[in-house]
């Protein structure tokens, strides 16, 4: 536990605050909600601003504000600078929001697109990959919500849990991704705002040249460019980052809701706006040791430092911050994931005739239910933030190559892509456990790579796109 | 007392201690070694399949665009 901590009466106050504000909010937005497009794509219409402050704010989450001190305190140097890269993820998808809103105008989810590219096969296997990613990065956020309160307030683990999942499934209950949309312009704001002076006050009272002494003489191995470890987890962070937005419905679902022309602008400002970030919230982590501040769990040394550095009033700051990126980042995967079960479970195979009202029924249900699941997953903590993502890298990372050849090419067919993602997901998961979670995305990604080069060679077809319908 | 950390070189060591009444205790060590040669392969087979990924995207991207541009100019002229 930090030294300096929020008061009991004080985190109670800005959790109900918190609260109060983003469900009311959502539920004057979901007023404007008339049918299950307007729930799911906020009417297909986002425009640049509201576009490039949701793909940041969900891009900045747990991942970010206390992922990437962590890694700092693990790797150093390399752990900063590859959380940074993550951002090529969104750079990189520029031109694929493009694309797929060029090809699929009416389209709804990611798994639209593997179902009409390669068939029920690969669709399958996309979707056990999706579920298992969703589910882990919900289970991370949950747990960060957990983690954050019971570092700087005497409030529990479950307790920061319990708030964080219930705020964000009862505003995106009530309002669909118009909410999630608006909401995370003003968490933008706030994570932006934050971190700025936080970074600011860090630098004032702990200059550069008494970080880098300290560092030098107590953790040498965190400034060495050497440093094996990090070295893999460098490339391994990037392949991650690319495969959780080349697959995830959370970002086709924002591709298909930007409208005509924005979605290219707007993914490559928003992803060079998240660049600097990480390095920013990583770089308090290298002040820690210098500080006397030794968190029990790895994924906490953020937080800590902050609150040590900035006292009490840092401490809030470092809440409400953290707070903001948390919601924004799930109420963004909570809203895709209750899309993707909606229109490719229930629509797609159990109810094709299936009415507006009783798709925005079903994406309640499946909201609340994911919900519940995710609360359930977190209760039990089952390993720090960055060894919980990095395991989903295994799976992630296999679906880029896929999605890359099926947007732009014809000559990959069904078996390939879903041989690719098995294949990949296997070998990542071998690396994970047999090496470390800094080779699972990698690895994954490269034997994915092979397939797909084997499939497109020896058994080409010659796929002919054409427009979805309906 | 808690407190954990990592220690140096080529060692990724991870170690959870406790510290109380003068008596301290190692609850938890991991120690991983990787060689800088193996990790440098990695590293490698990371900016191999980095220039792999633009290679592809850039040429597809080019090639598409380039295709809705004929298309766009052929039917000017229809």
């Amino acid at each position: 536990m930090s030294d300096i901590q929020i008061s009991l009466d004080n985190a109670i106050a800005i959790l109900v605050a918190f609260s109060v504000l983003w469900i009311a909010w959502g539920w004057y937005l979901g007023r404007k909600n008339k049918n299950a497009d307007d729930f799911a794509l906020a009417g297909r219409n986002v425009g640049f601003a509201l576009a490039t402050s949701t793909a940041m704010a969900t891009w900045v989450t747990s991942n970010t504000t206390l992922v990437a001190p962590q890694l700092t305190y693990q790797f150093g140097v390399w752990g900063m600078l590859g959380y940074s890269m993550a951002a090529l993820g969104l750079i990189l998808f520029a031109p694929l929001a493009k694309r797929i809103k060029q090809l699929m105008p009416k389209g709804v989810t990611s798994g639209d697109f593997i179902h009409q590219r390669y068939g029920r096969f690969a669709w399958a296997v996309f979707m056990v990959v999706s579920f298992c990613y969703a589910l882990g990065w919900l289970v991370s956020l949950g747990m960060a919500g957990g983690v954050l309160l019971s570092a700087l307030s005497p409030l529990s683990y479950e307790t920061g849990m319990t708030v964080i999942v219930v705020v964000c499934v009862s505003y995106t209950l009530l309002g669909g991704l118009r909410a999630v949309i608006a909401t995370d312009f003003a968490q933008t704001l706030i994570i932006i705002g934050g971190v700025c002076y936080i970074a600011y006050a860090s630098l004032t009272q702990n200059p550069l040249p008494e970080v880098y002494e300290a560092v030098s003489q107590t953790q040498p191995e965190l400034l060495n460019l050497l440093f094996p470890a990090a070295l893999m987890f460098f490339f391994n962070n990037i392949f991650f980052g690319i495969g959780e937005i080349f697959h995830s419905n959370v970002w086709w679902s924002r591709a298909f809701a930007f409208a005509p022309g924005v979605g290219k602008k707007s993914f490559l400002v928003s992803g060079l706006m998240w660049m600097p970030v990480p390095i920013v919230t990583g770089f308090i982590a290298l002040s820690a040791n210098s500080l006397g501040v030794f968190p029990p769990s790895p994924d906490m040394v953020g937080p800590m430092v902050a609150a040590k550095v900035l006292g009490s009033a840092g401490a809030i700051l470092v809440f409400v911050v953290v707070f903001s990126a948390l919601a924004s980042s799930m109420d963004s995967l909570l809203a895709a994931t209750a899309d993707l079960m909606t229109h490719d479970l229930y629509r797609k195979y159990l109810m094709p005739a299936a009415s507006t009202e009783q798709l925005m029924t079903m994406n309640r249900f499946m909201l609340l239910l994911l919900g519940l699941f995710t609360w359930l997953m977190c209760l039990p903590r089952v390993a720090t933030l960055g060894a919980l993502l990095n395991f989903t890298g295994a799976f992630v990372a296999s679906t880029i190559w896929p999605i890359i050849y099926g947007l732009y090419g014809n000559k990959l067919n069904g078996t390939g892509a879903a041989l690719a993602m098995v294949f990949g997901t296997v070998s990542g998961l071998i690396c994970y456990f047999q090496v470390g979670f800094y080779t699972a995305a990698i690895s994954s990604c490269a034997v994915s790579l092979l397939t797909c080069w084997y499939f497109k060679r020896f058994q080409a077809i010659d796929y002919k796109w054409q427009e979805q319908e309906g | 007392m808690s407190f954990s950390g990592l220690s140096t070189g080529q060692y990724n060591i991870k170690f959870f201690a406790n510290s109380q009444d003068n008596h301290f205790v190692l609850k938890s060590l991991e120690v991983n070694h990787y060689s800088i040669a193996t990790a440098l392969k990695v590293f490698l087979l990371g900016l191999a399949m980095f220039g792999i990924l633009i290679g592809v995207l850039y040429g597809r991207v080019n090639k598409t665009n380039k295709e809705a541009h004929d298309v766009r100019h052929s039917n000017q002229f229809r």
